[in-house]
């Protein structure tokens, strides 16, 4: 997979434009606010029909603008081309590939196969159980469409058993109860496997790029972590129902496994610098990718916004070193930043970015 | 306001219809036969009065009881229950089944305020209760709140002396495997069912 081409239009601060990225690696070079990320957003919202900055597509419209749109046109594994359209206006999204519309973005996501580096991904390491969660989240589904569809289940399932508590319908709650328990058991054990897979590369990957001794590994503490079987958690909901009653909300349950970063015995978001957390950050999409490549046996294309700028020179090269392969990849950069060596030596286009334009170097 | 705008706006309410669809309508209907609009208009304004719920299984009729319901051909030991009025034309259309039906009138969803008093689950139970049913085909969609809607009833029909199934789901008849989305063949692939000789 790799863009040929990206088009926008009323899209940020970026001027109207169609701009050629037909190689295997695409770098931006531009100050800050002159709109590299915005690029990267254009992509990503082409591969999934969402931003990685922002959960509101009129965000994305140029100041002053309802509407936008983004095209491409798309290298598919077979050598033919694609062309990929979304539109947003008057509040309403609409995808297209190959004129043919999307109405499910469960026939989006697994198109174009696309992983982001962003400044935020540090929140991997320092933030909520939530951004942790998230994180595992999507390294599944982006191989698993099963989970995924489990997922979307879980949280509907999950809504309408919170509504019922709400409204009063509990002769519904043991239907809802069942459900919760058969999903949220297949979710908890795929999640189990998936943190046992990550455990196995992320501190050999860590170490390597920190060059550090560490310990580093996920511990996951699911909510439901003493049940065994489906009857097991359709129990313990049952049990806890008065609680969730007077809670009005269902506490328990897959939507509150935890997840936690740690380095030996110690939890690494409360002894890790800055510097050490970024690094971290920067590992977990590395082995989001590296998970990615073993299930399906496909390159991802990457794009890399910004995240090198905290790492010295030779963690940059060993962190480029990690990344393997993919079969493209978008970089941005500072004007005064000195990246290139690694990157340079293979054919790329370069672009300087300046207001909303690119002019190719 | 003008006309114009007012037909607009009418139809605009009206599901699938977006202010432009609706747009294109209303101009339509501008320039068309006025024999044509007199029909249309004669038809809505009538529809309600014509067609009306069968009151013995719920399902549209212009005459009560419906005809599937009156039919003395129809096999009385099987009854399927679906969601909507149209999904019986469906099923009828389908030519594969010969029984009553039972329509619920929606699927159970708290979040949209539908519990089971908004449903026509008492009838249905009455129904079960002094009918010589023997199966009970539960046809709601395969939607989350088409899957909770039928275990609600397995739920509630527990202990009844009667045979209850769901419509299988999978890949489409005719299709090949490479044409499938992936998601419909991993559920397919979880769904196997046993290949008896």
């Amino acid at each position: 997979m790799k863009f040929r081409s990206l088009g926008f239009h009323n899209f940020r601060n970026l001027t109207d434009s169609l701009i050629p990225t037909d190689t295997h690696h695409v770098v931006l070079v531009g100050n800050n606010g002159q709109g590299k990320t915005n690029f990267l957003e254009a992509l990503y919202v082409l591969c999934y029909g969402s931003s990685f900055r922002t959960p509101h597509l009129r965000d994305m419209c140029t100041h002053g603008k309802k509407s936008f749109y983004l095209s491409a046109v798309v290298e598919t594994d077979d050598g033919s081309n694609q062309q990929l359209l979304f539109r947003y206006a008057q509040g309403k999204r609409e995808i297209r590939i190959d004129g043919k519309e999307i109405r499910d973005r469960r026939d989006l996501i697994y198109n174009i196969p696309c992983i982001v580096f962003s400044h935020d991904d540090i929140e991997f390491i320092r933030g909520t159980p939530e951004s942790r969660r998230r994180f595992f989240d999507q390294t599944m589904s982006l191989y698993d469409p099963l989970f995924f569809d489990d997922l979307r289940r879980y949280r509907v399932v999950l809504k309408q058993r919170n509504a019922a508590i709400k409204e009063h319908y509990h002769t519904l709650i043991p239907v809802y109860d069942k459900q919760l328990a058969i999903v949220g058991m297949a979710i908890q054990e795929r999640r189990k496997i998936a943190v046992e897979e990550f455990n196995s590369i992320f501190n050999s990957l860590y170490s390597a790029v920190a060059q550090t001794n560490s310990e580093m590994h996920i511990m996951y503490k699911p909510s439901w972590d003493d049940c065994k079987t489906v009857d097991d958690a359709r129990d313990k909901l049952a049990k806890t129902l008065e609680r969730d009653k007077k809670l009005q909300t269902t506490a328990s349950g897959i939507h509150r496994d935890q997840f936690f970063v740690m380095d030996g015995k110690v939890n690494f978001a409360q002894s890790g610098s800055t510097g050490q957390m970024r690094l971290a950050s920067l590992i977990f999409r590395i082995v989001q990718i590296d998970t990615y490549r073993k299930k399906t046996g496909k390159n991802p294309i990457l794009l890399i916004d910004d995240v090198l700028l905290e790492l010295d020179v030779t963690k940059r090269g060993l962190f480029l070193d990690q990344l393997g392969g993919y079969s493209q990849a978008f970089f941005t950069f500072l004007p005064e930043e000195r990246y290139f060596s690694k990157i340079g030596n293979s054919a790329g286009l370069t672009y300087s970015v300046e207001n909303g334009e690119f002019l190719s170097t | 306001m003008n006309a114009l705008e007012t037909m607009v706006k009418q139809l605009s309410r009206l599901p699938g219809i977006g202010p432009k669809s609706a747009s294109r309508l209303a101009y339509h209907l501008i320039k068309t036969d006025p024999h044509y609009n007199q029909l249309l208009a004669e038809s809505i304004a009538t529809i309600q009065d014509l067609i009306f719920p069968c009151s013995i299984c719920g399902s549209y009729t212009e005459t009560d009881p419906c005809p599937i319901c009156s039919d003395p051909n129809r096999d009385r030991t099987l009854m399927c229950v679906v969601e909507q009025p149209q999904d019986v034309i469906t099923i009828v259309a389908s030519g594969s089944y010969n029984g009553l039906f039972h329509v619920l009138g929606g699927a159970l969803s708290p979040l949209e305020g539908i519990g089971p008093d908004k449903l026509d689950i008492a009838n249905l139970v009455k129904r079960i209760d002094e009918g010589t049913f023997q199966e009970l085909i539960i046809a709601t969609n395969p939607t989350e709140e088409g899957d909770t809607t039928a275990m609600y009833l397995r739920h509630v029909l527990k202990g009844k002396s009667l045979t209850i199934s769901r419509l299988a789901s999978g890949l489409p008849i005719g299709g090949d495997l490479e044409y499938a989305d992936r998601l419909t063949l991993a559920r397919s692939m979880r769904g196997r069912v046993n290949f008896k000789e």
